[in-house]
Formats: structure tokens, C-alpha cells, sequence
């Protein structure tokens, strides 16, 4: 009993305060203020000024337009910056934010996002989006069910979840790594879990501030 | 068949009575393909030829013809079995007019029969949309831009609310602190957003069926905001707008798309109910179903239009004279969203005797099945 980990718990307003959000966006998002107003932490850039941030995973939660970012980077704009981003940080919460909901060919970017929000939608509504990924950004579900989604046959949620959470306990990945040779996972696959802990392990202490020296 | 030596195209045929001439069969000249219609002319060789409805008779000798020259004079002579008497070609014009006029007339008659047989039932609609969709949707590219304003419209009406009241959610009460002006641009911004949802499913209905949008949601809240959001129009009709009926079971699917359901209808009561008159909306719960019904006085829809007004950009007689910039396909992507995302079908019916004025009790209903079942 003594030695099972519990996920650190933060009061909703404080997991405000530290969520960093960043707007990619040529136009103006009108409720940047607003947001400010009610103590959240955003960026705004009108073109996606800074890639190596973005793949060091600086900000927790991205609202991406597909439309007139990126050019730079690729032809596909939004959806290339996207599909880039997944590739190096699977676990980045991408929010694709567009008016362009719609059409069949914007499909692959809606799939490949986390979520999608309309650019028509109320404050309200873009708040409500928000918080349920700064919920989302701080719990370990999201991050277990992105490492069991690559070896769902190998071994249960259930046992993923505890070695996670006794790597956690112990800040190194040891204990993950042999549970995933075990079981026969591939070496990317156990390379991208052990990402995803270390990642992990960093919310956590930055929650509790009880990083071992 | 042909009495007369006729020109057919290049061709001359003999006729049954009077077979050509051995001068016309060689003739090079051929001056009577310039026959015209009511004379009666005579080539260089002296034979008449003539032309009656669309065929050009020639290499005859008519008897009775008066200022003969000495060529006709000699046919006279020479060529008997060409000879036939005035009254029979004056019999025979006649009749070949008369065939002919017959003919005409009963090919206009055909003609507009199915002309207006196609254009009464608009059929030809959507056989010309089927033909021209590419066009359309290429037409309609330019909605990405619409919203794209309108949204910049949206978003900065919604933060310029929220600095007039301090409140971050637009309620009445919010709406009660703000501007005449402020209120009509919220929900005129609002209308256009929702009109153009319709206008792209017309455009590119793909993204209704996408499962992956499917949420749980209550119908009744969806009609509470239609209501809300077309209170400034109907307030300006002096319309009594009433929602009754409960609902407590759930949807799951695609929100968006099955909003369009309620505006539409919504949106058509309030624009062809006269002023002052009432529009009765009901959501209930039935069984494992929930009944959507939209009540209220509307122009005439004969019984042939019942089915029409669902088709694309077919609106009802009556209905074009009441409002005539409508384009008509609400109700076309209102159905179509009821059959292919829903299953069901929005159904019409109207009392036969008018209700008031020019206006018959109409009632739009539709059975949506819930998540229950």
C-alpha cells in the first residue's frame, strides 16, 4: 500500500497557471485577452516561428490552423506541421483549429489531431476545449493509452499501468524497459515509451517539485 | 408517297401518278430547286414547278396554267403524260398544306406537353444540378471565405459583448445590458454562420456521415437555440412562438449536421408565417423515439409539391410569391440529413382549407430515433 504511486493531484486553477497553450495562426485569435483575463498562459504566433521549440514539447497544448502556416516547412502547410510534430512527440496535444472543418480533404489533419474546434465557436466553447486538455495534459491515461496503442496485443492496460507508475515512483525507466522486452515489443516502440515516461516523470515532479537532485 | 415528281436532298423521284420526264431526268440545269412556296413557275423547257410545305414539285405541264410560251405550248403537245390538271395540283397543295399544318400543330402540342410536364414537376432541377454539381461546389468554394469573416465577425461581437458586461458567456441577461445594435450583429453573425453550415452540406455533405463527429446531445437544446437565436425576427413579426413537449433522451450523432434539421424548419416557419400568427414547436419523447414537429400557417403546397419541396432549389408555388429570394435548399439538405444520417424522413402535411388569408395550417414532423435504442 505504502509503495503504490499516486498521481499528484493539483487544484483545476493551478494546472491553468502552468498549462503553456500556443496559438499558430496568421490571423488575429481575437480571445487571446480574454483568456489572459482568466489567468492562462498563451502565445500567439502567426506562423510557426520556432520549430525546435515545438518539438521539445515547450507548450502543452497547440492550436493549430491548417491554413497559411508553415509554408516554410512544408507544402501541406498546417497538415505538414502537424504530421511533423506527431512524428517527433506523439504525445503533443494538437487542437486543430480552422474554419475549414468541413471538406473530405482536411479529413487526415481532423484524424490526426487530438480534437478540432471550429473558428467560429464562443469563447466559451474554446475555454471548455482548453480545459478538457489541460485535464487531459496532466493525467496518465493519455499518455498510457499513446504507449499501450503501440503494443495493445503484448500486455494488458492494466500492467502497463503499474510498471508505469513504479518507473515513475523510481524516476527511471529500468523496470518499463525489461517488462517491454519481455513481452517481445519492438525496439522503437520500447525507445518511444521510455520517451513518453521520461516526459511523464518531468509533469509529475514539475507538479510536486520532488525531482531528485 | 408522292403524286408529283419531288425533289428529295439531291435526289429526283418520280411520282406515282406522273413519273419524271425524259427531259428532267437529264437536265442539268435543274432550275426548279429554286421553287418557291404559292407560284407556280416554268422552266426554260416549259415545265412547271412549284414548292408546297417542304417539298419541291417539278416537271409538270398544268393544263389550265394561263400565259404559256411557246416552250409550255410545245410540252403541251409533246409531253401528254405530263400534263394534270390545275384543280388537281390547286387539291393537291391544299392538302399537302393542310397535312403539314397538321403535322406542326400537333408537334408544338407534343412539344409543350412534355416541356411542361418537365418543368411542372422540376424534375429537370436535378437532372441539371446532377450535371452541373462540380460547377456548384465550385461555385460555393468561395463559403470558406464567408465563414472565414464571419467568424472574425463572431469572435470580435462575443469580446466586445464581454467588455461591455464583464460576463464571459452570452446570456439574456448579458444580451439585455448590450446595444440594440450589438444584439442584431451577435445573432445576424450567429444566422449567417448556421445558413452557411446548410449551404456547405449542400456543397459537400461528406462530413455529415463522418462517425468520428457522432456526440451525445439533447434535441430539445438544439431547438432552444434556433428559437433563441431567430427571437429578433420573430419578435419583429409579432409571431407567437411556443416550444413545448419533454425531452430527456439523448442523441449520438453528428451535431452539426442534425442541427440543420431544426433550423431549417425553424427557420421556414418564421419566414412564411404571417404576421401575428403562431408557430407551435413540440419535441417529445415517444418510445424510444423523439417527435420533432414545427406547426404554423405557410402558403399553399399542392399536393404534386409535397415531395418536390425537398428537392434542390424547388420551392412551391405559393411559397416563390410569398418570399422570393429564397434559394430552396433547406429543406433538401434538412432531408437529406434526415435520411442518410438519421434514417428517418422529415415528413409535410397541410389542412386542405385556408387557415387565414392566403395561409394553410402546415405542420413539418420528423421521428428521430435515440440513443437509447
Amino acid at each position: 500500500m505504502f509503495n503504490r504511486f499516486i498521481w499528484p493531484t493539483l487544484e483545476f486553477s493551478e494546472l491553468v497557471k502552468r498549462t503553456r497553450i500556443l496559438i499558430i495562426d496568421n490571423l488575429d485569435f481575437e480571445y487571446e485577452k480574454l483568456f489572459v483575463d482568466d489567468n492562462y498562459s498563451i502565445t500567439k504566433w502567426d506562423d510557426v516561428k520556432d520549430l525546435p521549440k515545438l518539438e521539445q514539447g515547450l507548450f502543452d497544448i497547440i492550436l493549430l490552423d491548417i491554413q497559411g502556416i508553415g509554408r516554410k516547412i512544408s507544402d501541406e502547410q498546417g497538415f505538414g506541421v502537424l504530421k511533423h510534430l506527431k512524428k517527433v512527440n506523439p504525445t503533443q496535444i494538437v487542437i486543430a483549429y480552422s474554419d475549414a472543418d468541413y471538406s473530405l480533404k482536411y479529413d487526415e489533419f481532423f484524424k490526426l489531431a487530438d480534437d478540432s474546434i471550429d473558428k467560429s465557436k464562443d469563447y466559451l466553447a474554446f475555454k471548455q476545449k482548453i480545459d478538457k486538455f489541460i485535464r487531459v495534459r496532466f493525467s496518465l491515461d493519455y499518455y498510457l493509452d499513446a504507449v499501450h496503442a503501440r503494443f495493445p496485443g503484448e500486455i494488458k492496460k492494466d500492467k502497463l499501468k503499474k510498471v508505469f507508475e513504479q518507473s515513475i515512483k523510481k524516476q527511471n525507466g529500468e523496470s518499463l524497459r525489461q517488462t517491454l522486452e519481455k513481452v517481445g515489443a519492438a525496439k522503437d516502440d520500447i525507445s518511444f515509451a521510455l520517451n513518453v515516461l521520461s516526459f511523464v516523470i518531468t509533469t509529475v515532479t514539475s507538479i510536486t517539485g520532488t525531482m531528485k537532485p | 408517297m408522292n403524286l408529283f415528281p419531288i425533289w428529295v436532298g439531291a435526289d429526283k423521284l418520280d411520282g406515282t401518278l406522273i413519273p419524271q420526264s425524259d427531259r428532267c431526268l437529264t437536265c442539268k440545269t435543274n432550275e426548279c430547286r429554286g421553287g418557291v412556296s404559292g407560284t407556280i413557275r416554268e422552266c426554260s423547257y416549259g415545265f412547271d414547278y412549284f414548292k408546297v410545305s417542304d417539298k419541291i414539285v417539278f416537271g409538270l405541264v398544268v393544263g389550265s396554267r394561263g400565259n404559256r410560251t411557246s416552250q409550255k405550248s410545245k410540252r403541251l403537245n409533246d409531253s401528254l403524260e405530263q400534263i394534270v390538271s390545275r384543280e388537281i395540283v390547286d387539291r393537291f397543295i391544299s392538302s399537302e398544306k393542310s397535312i403539314q399544318d397538321q403535322f406542326r400543330l400537333e408537334t408544338e402540342t407534343a412539344k409543350e406537353q412534355v416541356l411542361s410536364e418537365y418543368t411542372k414537376n422540376e424534375v429537370y432541377k436535378k437532372d441539371f444540378i446532377e450535371r452541373i454539381k462540380k460547377d456548384i461546389a465550385k461555385g460555393f468554394s468561395f463559403f470558406h471565405d464567408y465563414r472565414q469573416i464571419n467568424g472574425t465577425i463572431f469572435r470580435n461581437i462575443n469580446v466586445v459583448l464581454f467588455e461591455r458586461t464583464g460576463q464571459k458567456e452570452v446570456t439574456e441577461d448579458v444580451l439585455k445590458k448590450c446595444s440594440k445594435s450589438e444584439v442584431a450583429i451577435y445573432f445576424a453573425s450567429m444566422m449567417l454562420q448556421e445558413k452557411l453550415i446548410t449551404a456547405q452540406a449542400l456543397q459537400d455533405p461528406s462530413w455529415l456521415y463522418r462517425s468520428e463527429n457522432d456526440s451525445k446531445f439533447r434535441f430539445h437544446s438544439c431547438v432552444l437555440k434556433y428559437v433563441r437565436m431567430y427571437a429578433p425576427v420573430y419578435e419583429a413579426k409579432k409571431l407567437d412562438v411556443s416550444v413545448v413537449g419533454h425531452n430527456e433522451l439523448d442523441i449520438v450523432k453528428n451535431p452539426k449536421a442534425v442541427s440543420i434539421i431544426p433550423h431549417t424548419l425553424i427557420d421556414n416557419a418564421i419566414k412564411y408565417a404571417p404576421e401575428g400568427s403562431k408557430v407551435a414547436i413540440r419535441v417529445q419523447d415517444e418510445g424510444d423515439t423523439i417527435i420533432f414537429q414545427v406547426r404554423s400557417l405557410g402558403p399553399k403546397i399542392k399536393n404534386e409539391e409535397r415531395s418536390e419541396i425537398f428537392l434542390p432549389f424547388v420551392r412551391g408555388e405559393a411559397a416563390r410569391k410569398v418570399e422570393e429570394d429564397g434559394a430552396g435548399f433547406g429543406l433538401f439538405v434538412a432531408q437529406t440529413v434526415a435520411k442518410e444520417h438519421l434514417g428517418t424522413e422529415i415528413l409535410v402535411s397541410q389542412k386542405d382549407q385556408v387557415t387565414s388569408g392566403n395561409s394553410y395550417e402546415t405542420e413539418f414532423s420528423v421521428r428521430i430515433q435515440s440513443a437509447k435504442f
